[in-house]
């Protein structure tokens, strides 16, 4: 059993799932047009592109840093998940959707130049950016959580739990920088937020 | 006589003489009456002094600038003067007025309790307002707007009549006061106080206040529904709670969702019938479709949001 073997699952598996619900996500938009499942499409495919990375990057080595792809992409991914959950104004949503297609772009330029991009000057960067996510799977898990308490349906009970887990992991991966035990804490966290992603497929599925 | 009066369980003969009174005055007094707000005036003024009620109000149609009709308190007397405006000129009595002209016939009377919020029937027992009852009643005949009133157009005559009592009113009273006030306005309507309606435009019938929505106005050739604009309707919660892969985010009828598509937060009706190039018939099925999914509201040129309740089914 590889030492990668824990993540290549979860990194696998985060590809597929975001890559399914960004291509569901898609086609409901093209009938629906509907701003906010566009940036849920795009914020989607923009996980799936890093978790795709994260796998090939552990599967293959190399030797520059695709860190500031993942880690600022999902960044990106999941703050524009949350962003479309403040405003109600249709064309407030479309400004969104344009911002978040600049920053998308932004992210592929960042993956693009990743041959050329530095390492972390400091291990408090990297935890610094990918504590970040958990924060924002912290803000999602808010919303969903909010909302089942004004109306208790399965969907919003399901992800607000996803995104709970999703932030629980996230925020023992970011603990391992700073403890001893690091990777068993590492572990936990990875084995947490596929956890999460599993509930998040059930949702989406049945909810 | 209490501050209350003491007619208020006045026998069924009271109730029938005081009618009779009432209507023989009716036909003397308006021999010489010619704007029909005296007409409201005299009658609110007799229907509390003979039958010892509170309150007694019209609420009439008014139809705005821009062809929207909502009822507007337009007559009111109260058998205490000293009973405050805010009291009973207010959302919650708009509401029920509204509600009587939905349904259209006579509401018995009722504790407020049972009409009002918690706060709302406290404030009107505090004044001795205990019972309320209303009726409805709409003619065929264009009713000018107020002296006074800024914009406003003619509107298609429908009123509700809303009174309060202290006491348990006579079972028999509410379609007595019907019965005069529907007298007054079949009066009124002879004496020309009331407008004919233009030989093309759509009479009303017997029905609730929204159908006489479908009457034009007096003074606009286009009806100034394609005017409106409509919006996409982002609900939050919707998204939350709701699973977006499921199949009621899309729009099943091919029509309404061709309009939905097309529809930009700019375009008005009319704008939006001919990039879709459907016509008016059309487009008010797909619309109605979009609103009753609540997918969309319509918004006025001004940005003001439309109360969707008052739109005519077909428009």
């Amino acid at each position: 059993m590889g030492a990668n073997l824990i993540p290549n699952i979860l990194a696998a598996s985060l590809c597929a799932l975001a890559l399914f619900i960004s291509i569901r996500a898609f086609s409901i938009y093209l009938q629906a047009r509907s701003p906010r499942i566009f940036v849920l499409a795009l914020s989607m495919l923009l996980i799936a592109l890093t978790a795709a990375d994260n796998f090939f990057v552990n599967v293959v080595t190399v030797t520059y840093n695709t860190y500031w792809f993942l880690y600022l992409g999902q960044v990106v991914g999941y703050l524009f998940i949350f962003l479309s959950f403040f405003w109600s104004s249709e064309e407030t949503l479309q400004k969104l959707i344009r911002w978040q297609i600049i920053f998308t772009a932004l992210m592929l330029l960042l993956w693009i130049l990743s041959p050329v991009l530095p390492q972390f000057p400091n291990v408090e960067v990297r935890a610094t950016l990918s504590g970040l996510r958990a924060l924002i799977c912290f803000g999602i898990f808010f919303f969903y959580i909010s909302a089942f308490m004004k109306k208790e349906t399965r969907f919003s009970l399901l992800m607000g739990i996803a995104f709970l887990l999703l932030t629980v992991g996230q925020w023992l991966v970011f603990q391992k920088y700073f403890v001893t035990a690091g990777d068993i804490i590492d572990n936990i966290g990875d084995i947490t937020r596929l956890v999460g992603q599993v509930i998040l497929l059930i949702a989406v599925i049945i909810g | 006589m209490d501050m209350y009066g003491d007619g208020d369980s006045s026998s069924s003969g009271d109730t029938s003489r005081q009618q009779k009174a009432i209507l023989a005055q009716l036909f003397k007094v308006t021999q010489t009456m010619e704007q029909i707000d005296q007409l409201f005036r005299w009658l609110a003024d007799s229907v509390v002094q003979r039958f010892n009620i509170q309150l007694i109000q019209f609420w009439t149609s008014h139809m705005d600038a821009v062809g929207f009709m909502t009822l507007q308190l337009r007559t009111q007397a109260r058998l205490d003067s000293t009973l405050p405006e805010q009291i009973v000129v207010n959302n919650d009595l708009a509401l029920i007025a509204q509600s009587i002209a939905e349904k259209g016939h006579i509401y018995a009377a009722q504790p407020v309790e049972s009409l009002f919020s918690q706060y709302r029937a406290t404030l009107l027992r505090r004044y001795g307002l205990n019972y309320c009852a209303g009726s409805f009643i709409n003619a065929p005949g264009l009713l000018l707007p107020a002296v006074g009133t800024e914009g406003g157009l003619a509107s298609p005559f429908a009123m509700t009549t809303l009174i309060f009592a202290h006491q348990q009113p006579q079972p028999n009273l509410i379609p007595y006061i019907s019965g005069i006030v529907n007298q007054a306005i079949i009066i009124a309507s002879n004496k020309g106080m009331l407008y004919p309606i233009h030989p093309g435009q759509q009479a009303t019938s017997t029905g609730p206040l929204r159908q006489a929505t479908s009457t034009e106005p007096l003074r606009q050739e286009t009806s100034p529904l394609t005017e409106l604009i409509p919006r996409r309707r982002q609900d939050t919660d919707m998204m939350l709670l709701n699973n977006p892969f499921n199949s009621s985010v899309v729009v099943t009828d091919k029509r309404a969702r061709r309009l939905y598509t097309a529809i930009d937060g700019r375009a008005n009706i009319t704008a939006l019938c001919r990039s879709t190039g459907m016509n008016l018939k059309e487009a008010s099925i797909a619309l109605r479709i979009l609103l009753n999914q609540k997918r969309i509201d319509f918004y006025r040129p001004d940005g003001q949001l439309v109360d969707a309740t008052l739109l005519p089914d077909n428009f």
